[in-house]
């Protein structure tokens, strides 16, 4: 419930920041994302629907350019210790991937899994595989095809901040999406 | 059993008493009852007499008198022979009676001589009885005060050898403790310097044999049965020579110039 | 009474319970030369000296306090050493035999029983006078203290300089001291899980170098190595067969989740030996080969588990204490295992399971401890710690009484692992 309101609070943020922006880029392949953007939520899951719900207010094609934009440069989700749920703060950044995905045959990317230091090393190495591929399935869930995803875990070998804290931690506990 | 037949005499001996006492009585009142009947007769004869007859009649009543006077003496004298028939009756009678008194006296008297026999003769049992009841508490108590002084000896005799025995034993502690304080001085001194080596097995059964002068220094060591490997014999060793000189007891009477040693280290 | 307690006491005779666990107290004199440097002389003398003292079981006498420095057996006057509490003695000298050829002769003696114990020659040229030091040391500790030697063994870990896009990462091989270092493999994407094959000649290890995990085994002497595994996803953990015809490893394949295979590393058989959608990894050879133990989470928490390698069934757990036992390295006999456990204040350290008990002792005492390696004669493990935030090497006796930090070794360093016993 809060977060429907979060989402539908950004959401006019966007539409606000969109209006007042004046030459909002436009990357190719990114209008017909959007168009498809919706289509696709309505056969999507839970996640989808309910973000599709909060996006498509009104005037979709005006402000939707800008927030999927703003969603796919986020390119990192996180997770909880030891676990590798993607948890849905992180459902509408795998959405706007997913369909970005589904709608181009052509793009392929990298997903990198990664662990906190806590545990041995090939443990970790395990939970970044399984962190990515819990990516993955939300992405595939989306449209997306196999053979546009390629997986690799790194374990804790490549922290993106060093530091032997919970702060630290739960930075380098993510799924970095790779294009 | 005795008693039983001391008590079935008396009965009939009072039995006796009692039927002989009854005869006595009947022989007496029948006499009496005799002389009274006669006297009776005499006085009513005396009233029917007359005059010309008086002659006659005093003839006569001379001849009655005279013939009275010879019935008076003649009862008189036959008074007199009952009286004294009588008499000699109730003397017999009292004789016989005295007799019998006599008898039944003689008779009581034996009772009683019997009854007081038994009597005697009971008293006498239950003198011994109690006599021997008597010597029997005695001999009892004898016992008991013999016993008590035994006992009382004894105890006497065991509180002396506890109180020798503790004088002994604390004479022992003394030599043991300090034998012990020695051994401890020796045992804290080697255990201190035996750097156990790590192939120490468990189960370590090692003995030496350690020759030492008064000045604790050692003259030799002998390892004898030992299931540790080399290092750990050599590690044993090394911990006697270590420990040289050995600490001195705290009484020289303790000195032994031979130590053993058994290592059997704890797991 | 009285004579038969008399008796008694004539007989002294005691009982030893116990011992101490302190040093063995050895003074190694300097050895001599004609023809060579001190500091030369010190390469074989200072290694000596370091070896006994970092083993956590001796003590040694500073040169400047010895009465006398012997250097011939006749020369010893054991009243010398006695007087300092001196158990052991090591005198030494060093003869030229040649060009760059030398004979380094080298005695022990047992300064309280005041006899030789050991007596050797040993031939090097002056680049390998380290090398012999750890060989002295190596003799001298097995015969005072019954352990083989560790000395001249060696160490492979990981070495991480820069953080980034910047950073490399290094193979690095070492003497077990620290010193001598020599990089195997440099990448500027992470190098993983280095495994010593059986002789000491080889080493296993995961390179991220094509941006994506693959197992290399590298000859080490020669520098040469070969692709061993690159399958589609995850190629980690290599562990080296007692036998090393095998490599035991774990892929994720096409399932996308990591199981346990074994490889025959001559004809690229593969035979997968756990099949579940837990996390299998961290394969750990038992010393006759015929058990595998590996890393599974398929109770929901990491835990060790064991599979036959033979019939690629028969998986059962071994460890029950805590909610995190990984990485199992086998000790030599076979008996324990060394873990990576997470004890009381989600603190990871090292700990021993006994196998046959479940019985778990923890013997390090960091936050983050990691990578337990036995030493080949099963009396330490070594292992990575953090200290300021990076990683560092230390040791400690599998007794838990001597834990030690490999100061030589410097960077952010991680995954050491033990080599065998090395013969040369």
């Amino acid at each position: 419930m809060l977060k429907k309101i979060n989402l539908l609070f950004f959401s006019l943020l966007a539409i606000i920041l969109a209006s007042c922006s004046s030459s909002p880029t436009q990357q190719d392949g990114t209008a017909s994302d959007t168009s498809n953007n919706s289509s696709s939520s309505v056969n999507g899951s839970n996640e989808s629907a309910m973000i599709s719900g909060a996006s498509g207010s009104s005037n979709p094609d005006i402000f939707e350019d800008t927030s999927t934009q703003e969603v796919l440069s986020n390119l990192l989700i996180y997770f909880d210790f030891d676990q590798s749920d993607v948890n849905p703060e992180f459902n509408s950044t795998l959405l706007a991937h997913g369909n970005r995905l589904a709608n181009n045959s052509s793009i392929t990317i990298r997903l990198e899994g990664h662990a906190d230091e806590r545990g041995s090393r090939e443990y970790n190495i395990g939970l970044g595989e399984r962190r990515a591929q819990a990516v993955r399935r939300l992405l595939l869930l989306q449209g997306a095809s196999n053979d546009q995803i390629t997986i690799v875990s790194y374990g804790e070998e490549r922290p993106v901040v060093i530091g032997s804290n919970e702060e630290s931690y739960s930075l380098n506990r993510r799924v970095e999406i790779i294009y | 059993m005795i008693i039983l037949r001391i008590k079935s005499f008396f009965y009939s001996f009072a039995f006796h008493i009692v039927a002989l006492t009854i005869l006595g009585l009947g022989l007496s009142f029948s006499s009496k009852e005799l002389r009274v009947a006669n006297i009776e007769d005499i006085a009513i004869e005396a009233t029917l007499i007359d005059v010309d007859d008086i002659q006659r009649e005093i003839d006569r009543l001379n001849q009655i008198e005279r013939q009275e006077e010879v019935n008076r003496i003649e009862q008189q004298q036959l008074i007199e022979a009952q009286r004294q028939q009588a008499l000699a009756e109730v003397e017999s009678e009292r004789k016989a009676l005295q007799l019998l008194q006599s008898q039944r006296e003689a008779a009581e008297q034996v009772a009683d001589q019997q009854r007081s026999e038994l009597q005697a003769l009971q008293a006498e049992q239950e003198r011994i009885a109690r006599d021997a009841e008597q010597r029997r508490i005695e001999e009892e108590q004898r016992q008991i005060q013999a016993d008590q002084e035994r006992q009382r000896q004894s105890d006497l005799q065991a509180q002396i050898q506890r109180e020798l025995d503790l004088q002994q034993e604390a004479r022992q502690a003394e030599e043991l403790s300090l034998l012990e304080e020695y051994n401890l001085m020796l045992v804290r001194r080697i255990e201190s310097n035996w750097i156990k080596p790590p192939s120490t097995i468990s189960g370590l059964m090692c003995q030496l044999n350690v020759t030492q002068i008064p000045s604790g220094d050692i003259v030799d060591v002998i390892v004898g049965d030992c299931n540790g490997d080399e290092v750990v014999i050599r590690s044993l060793e090394a911990a006697v020579l270590r420990s040289a000189p050995l600490p001195r007891p705290p009484v020289p009477s303790l000195f032994d110039r031979n130590l053993i040693i058994d290592f059997i280290p704890d797991d | 009474m009285i004579l038969f307690s008399s008796q008694s006491l004539a007989q002294l005779r005691i009982e030893i319970r116990q011992g101490v666990e302190r040093p063995i107290q050895i003074a190694v004199v300097p050895f001599t030369s004609q023809s060579l440097s001190s500091s030369e002389i010190s390469n074989i003398q200072d290694v000596i000296q370091s070896d006994l003292i970092n083993s956590g079981r001796f003590t040694t006498l500073p040169q400047e306090s010895m009465l006398s420095r012997p250097i011939l057996p006749s020369d010893v006057d054991f009243n010398d050493w006695r007087i300092l509490d001196i158990d052991a003695l090591v005198i030494g000298r060093i003869i030229s035999s040649g060009q760059d050829q030398f004979t380094i002769h080298f005695q022990l003696f047992d300064v309280l029983r005041g006899e030789q114990l050991l007596a050797f020659r040993l031939l090097s040229d002056s680049s390998s006078f380290r090398s012999v030091g750890h060989k002295i040391s190596d003799m001298i500790f097995a015969e005072l203290t019954g352990i083989t030697g560790i000395f001249n063994t060696k160490v492979a870990y990981i070495s991480q300089l820069g953080v980034g896009d910047t950073s490399r990462y290094r193979l690095i091989v070492s003497d077990i001291d620290g010193e001598n270092p020599q990089i195997i493999a440099d990448s500027p994407q992470p190098l993983m899980s280095p495994s010593w094959s059986p002789d000491g000649t080889q080493l296993a290890y995961v390179s991220f170098e094509q941006d994506k995990a693959a197992i290399y085994i590298q000859n080490i002497e020669a520098g040469t190595r070969t692709l061993v595994s690159d399958r589609l996803g995850i190629n980690g953990a290599p562990s080296f067969s007692p036998d090393g015809r095998y490599l035991a490893l774990a892929l994720s394949r096409d399932t996308g989740n990591l199981d346990i295979y074994m490889l025959n590393i001559d004809g690229q058989v593969l035979t997968r030996l756990t099949r579940s959608p837990s996390i299998d990894t961290e394969p750990a050879w038992s010393p006759d080969g015929q058990v595998i133990y590996f890393t599974s989470d398929r109770s929901g928490n990491p835990q060790i588990y064991k599979v036959d390698t033979r019939l690629g069934g028969n998986i059962s757990r071994v460890t029950f204490e805590g909610t995190y036992n990984a990485r199992p390295r086998l000790s030599p006999d076979g008996n324990q295992l060394a873990v990576v456990h997470r004890g009381a204040n989600n603190n990871y350290r090292i700990a021993l399971v006994d196998i046959e008990s479940g019985l778990t002792q923890v013997l390090s005492g960091g936050y983050l401890d990691e990578s337990p390696s036995f030493s080949p004669n099963g009396s330490q493990i070594i292992f990575a710690t953090r200290e300021n935030g990076s990683g560092v090497l230390s040791s400690v006796s599998t007794d838990g009484r001597i834990r030690r930090k490999i100061a030589s070794v410097v960077g952010d360093v991680r995954e050491p692992v033990w080599s065998p016993s090395l013969e040369d």
